[in-house]
């Protein structure tokens, strides 16, 4: 059984996927408004795009900047575009950049992560000196100059984005494996016969799981600020994609000249979605991280 | 990344800007620090300053407007750094004496020697001050005297002065020049391109590219020190932090603001709102060389696709003029009348899509770069209308100096874009000289039809009014019937001026004037 399987269980709810949902909200109330504040965002962007009346890619030349009213709840960019429905549709690109990118990290950082740890040696220090390249440089920086050169597409933010978080939970997973490998667990497997592969797959690895779920949040959060950052300083997907970046740069511009909906509303979007993901990252860590617990017990 | 450092900047140059500055100073809001200042070599950033330190051999003479503001009177022109100019009786030999005693900011006096010079120096180049050599036909320059100077021409031409109202090609002083002159750089060109030296106004005292440049009144100005002896030329790259700046009093001059920050400036006492039609008409520039715009059905139907009246709405609030031709219309015979898509017709365009082999639509990268601060709007509403005759654009933006460098002659590379350049000699034939023919400056796309260009020539040598124009009606309407340009809208465009400024004047290139300014009475 895994570690992440124990713990819920261990709060006393049922196997069911309501019963474990309803488990993780016991454990941390902040997962739960973290949880609660991305379902209804993922919800919304599904559901209300359709409902709205306008195409969040069709501009309108005869309604740009309108102010916020009951035809146009958030007001309508410099294009005629309903801030409301654009605001709701991207969503759907910040779900879209996050959850890959962090697949992806996680997909490349673990296996290097988990080998370096186990084996040691060369092999580690090879590994370890590649992440520490890759995290000398801010992120954010690194991810423009990146994307600035292979050139500005969905595609090529999810990778560069995932590339570079990768030493993130190769370091991660490293730090926890080599913690277990002195462990009796490891020494047992080993004692048992068991070859190298099967031993870090199948003995250590759903050991450090915790440790990447509980951190998956919060780097889904860093990608879609990285991204909104990206689209912000013109180098992400390009208009007239609803992307909550791109649209705070466009209008952020006209802040001043007193068109303040059509950058307000992406913005409060953003900070919203961050928010939520952080607080669900913060809340995993409470119940994953034995250490956290016992110090919060 | 031009991006990022031109938010970097900002950052930095309010900071700058909020440093106090003497009386004398005048502090100017830029979009972007010059990327040159070789006045051959058209860079982002560049026209805007070598105006001030270029001048031409003539000017335009002044007067005042219907409002009694001062004035340009472009079919007129004064002596500037020379005294007195006179025609030969076949037109072919253009002499100027030159007015003695103008220094350069180092010391050294305007001779026949410094305007041969840099005639040879835009020949050897190949660039812009070429460009507009051939299009006055001029065969060569020579020196008759210390003073004294002739441009020789293949024939009467109608160009030739204006351009050298101009500050292309540039006046240098030449003997600074030659200091900085070595066997592979014989023209001194790489440092030109970040030093000044001409016999202007102002001088270049330094430059931090991205953030500012300081520029000194030049102490030997023949028409007398400016009453602004320094010039600090800031970087803010977002227009509303110009305008902020503007109407804060941290600046006396911002330069392109965009129509969004007109408003506040409409009725504010403390400012004046000079507005004019823009000499560039906003286009979708189709390269022939490219397909599908090679097939003159598919330009035919990006024009019918596309609702120009409906972009003016949406872009320009309604505020520019549909353009025709790409002669602007204020301009004696810009054509109105001869512009094949004169009208949207979508069935059309979808036809016409069809007749090419395209009867799923095409699919096709508009490019564009922010240069205006309207182009990305444009891309965007050009975009939808497209989509509706199955012109699917996808849109790319591109920073200023790559769209530069991708517009030069010789390079010229790319298929779907979005421009609007227009002419600084106000006259219906120089515009198409410039857009239309095989070496235009403005050709963005790439249209070459020798004969065409024979007859551009040909007109060019006419000194009747009535007859080159006659001409350069029948250029326009071989020229707008190939479609290169899907015509879009002459911008509005306007200089918000304080009240404690005064002696701005609109110039046909749209470049204020430093030494025009003064602090109001």
């Amino acid at each position: 059984m895994a570690v992440t399987d124990s713990l819920v269980l261990s709060h006393g709810a049922s196997g069911s996927l309501v019963g474990r949902v309803a488990a993780l909200a016991n454990c941390s109330r902040i997962a739960t408004v973290g949880g609660a504040i991305l379902a209804l965002i993922a919800a919304t962007s599904l559901i209300l795009p359709h409902l709205s009346p306008y195409d969040a890619f069709a501009p309108a030349p005869t309604e740009v900047f309108q102010p916020p009213s009951a035809a146009h709840w958030f007001g309508t960019d410099i294009n005629g575009m309903d801030v409301f429905t654009r605001v709701f549709y991207g969503a759907r690109y910040s779900f879209l950049v996050a959850i890959p990118t962090v697949l992806l990290a996680m997909l490349l950082g673990a296996p290097a992560g988990l080998y370096a740890g186990y084996r040691g040696g060369l092999v580690d220090e090879v590994l370890m000196r590649l992440t520490d390249t890759l995290r000398i440089f801010p992120g954010i920086i690194l991810a423009l100059a990146i994307v600035a050169a292979l050139g500005p597409s969905l595609l090529n933010i999810i990778l560069t984005l995932g590339i570079l978080d990768a030493a993130i939970f190769a370091r991660l997973v490293r730090a926890e494996t080599i913690a277990l490998r002195k462990g009796g667990i490891v020494e047992s497997a080993i004692a048992a016969g068991n070859p190298a592969w099967r031993v870090m797959w199948v003995h250590v690895f759903p050991n450090v799981q915790q440790g990447l779920i509980a951190q998956t949040s919060v780097r889904a959060a860093w990608a879609v600020r990285v991204s909104a950052t990206l689209a912000f300083f013109g180098i992400g997907v390009q208009p007239p994609t609803p992307e909550w970046g791109l649209m705070i740069r466009q209008g952020g511009e006209y802040m001043l000249s007193g068109q303040w909906w059509a950058g307000l509303f992406p913005g409060l979007a953003l900070l919203l979605m961050v928010l939520g993901l952080n607080f669900l990252g913060d809340g995993l860590q409470d119940i994953l991280d034995p250490r956290r617990r016992s110090r919060e017990g | 990344m031009t991006n990022i450092l031109d938010k970097l900047t900002t950052a930095i140059a309010l900071i700058l800007i909020a440093m106090p500055v003497s009386a004398e100073t005048l502090v100017v809001a830029a979009e972007r620090t010059p990327e040159g200042l070789d006045t051959d070599i058209r860079l982002a950033g560049t026209q805007e300053v070598i105006v001030q330190t270029y001048e031409g051999l003539l000017r335009y003479a002044r007067g005042k407007d219907a409002d009694g503001r001062e004035a340009l009177d472009t079919a007129k022109f004064e002596p500037h750094l020379a005294q007195s100019w006179a025609v030969s009786t076949d037109g072919k030999t253009v002499t100027f004496k030159l007015r003695e005693g103008v220094k350069s900011p180092f010391g050294n006096e305007l001779t026949a020697v410094d305007v041969v010079w840099g005639y040879k120096k835009a020949v050897a180049q190949k660039r812009t001050g070429d460009f507009l050599m051939n299009v006055a036909q001029v065969n060569d320059v020579v020196e008759l005297g210390k003073y004294e100077v002739a441009y020789k021409l293949n024939g009467p031409n109608a160009f030739l002065l204006p351009i050298l109202a101009s500050f292309v090609p540039g006046i240098y002083d030449s003997t600074e020049a030659k200091k900085h002159a070595t066997a592979d750089d014989p023209w001194a060109a790489k440092y030109i391109q970040f030093n000044t030296m001409g016999y202007g106004a102002y001088t270049l005292q330094g430059l931090k590219p991205g953030e500012e440049a300081i520029y000194v009144a030049n102490p030997n100005y023949f028409r007398g020190k400016p009453f602004y002896d320094r010039v600090v030329y800031r970087a803010v790259p977002s227009a509303a932090n110009r305008a902020l700046l503007l109407k804060s009093g941290q600046v006396h001059s911002a330069l392109n603001l965009g129509l969004q920050n007109l408003q506040q400036f409409a009725n504010d006492p403390n400012f004046t709102v000079l507005p004019r039609p823009s000499r560039g008409a906003s286009a979708l520039a189709m390269n022939a060389k490219y397909p599908p715009f090679d097939d003159l059905r598919v330009r035919e139907a990006v024009g019918y696709a596309v609702d120009r009246q409906s972009l003016n709405g949406a872009v320009f609030q309604g505020k520019g003029v549909v353009a025709n031709t790409v002669v602007p219309p204020y301009i004696p015979g810009a054509a109105q009348d001869l512009y094949p898509a004169g009208k949207r017709d979508l069935a059309k365009a979808k036809s016409l899509l069809a007749e090419a082999g395209h009867k799923q639509g095409i699919d096709v990268e508009l490019i564009y770069a922010d240069s205006g601060g309207w182009e990305e709007t444009y891309a965007v509403q050009a975009a939808a209308q497209l989509k509706e005759a199955d012109i699917r654009a996808k849109l790319s933006k591109i920073t200023p100096t790559e769209l530069r460098a991708r517009q030069t002659v010789g390079r010229r590379d790319i298929p779907f874009q979005v421009v609007a350049d227009g002419p600084f000699v106000m006259d219906a034939l120089y515009t198409m000289s410039i857009i239309a023919k095989t070496d235009g400056s403005a050709n963005q796309s790439n249209y070459s039809n020798p004969a065409l260009d024979k007859r551009i020539d040909e007109a060019s040598t006419i000194t009747d009014d009535t007859k080159r124009l006659a001409m350069t009606r029948e250029i326009q309407k071989d020229w707008l019937a190939t479609m290169m340009y899907t015509l879009g809208v002459f911008r509005p465009i306007f200089k918000v001026v304080p009240k404690r400024v005064d002696g701005f004047v609109w110039y046909p290139d749209e470049h204020e004037r430093w030494a025009d300014l003064k602090a109001a009475k």
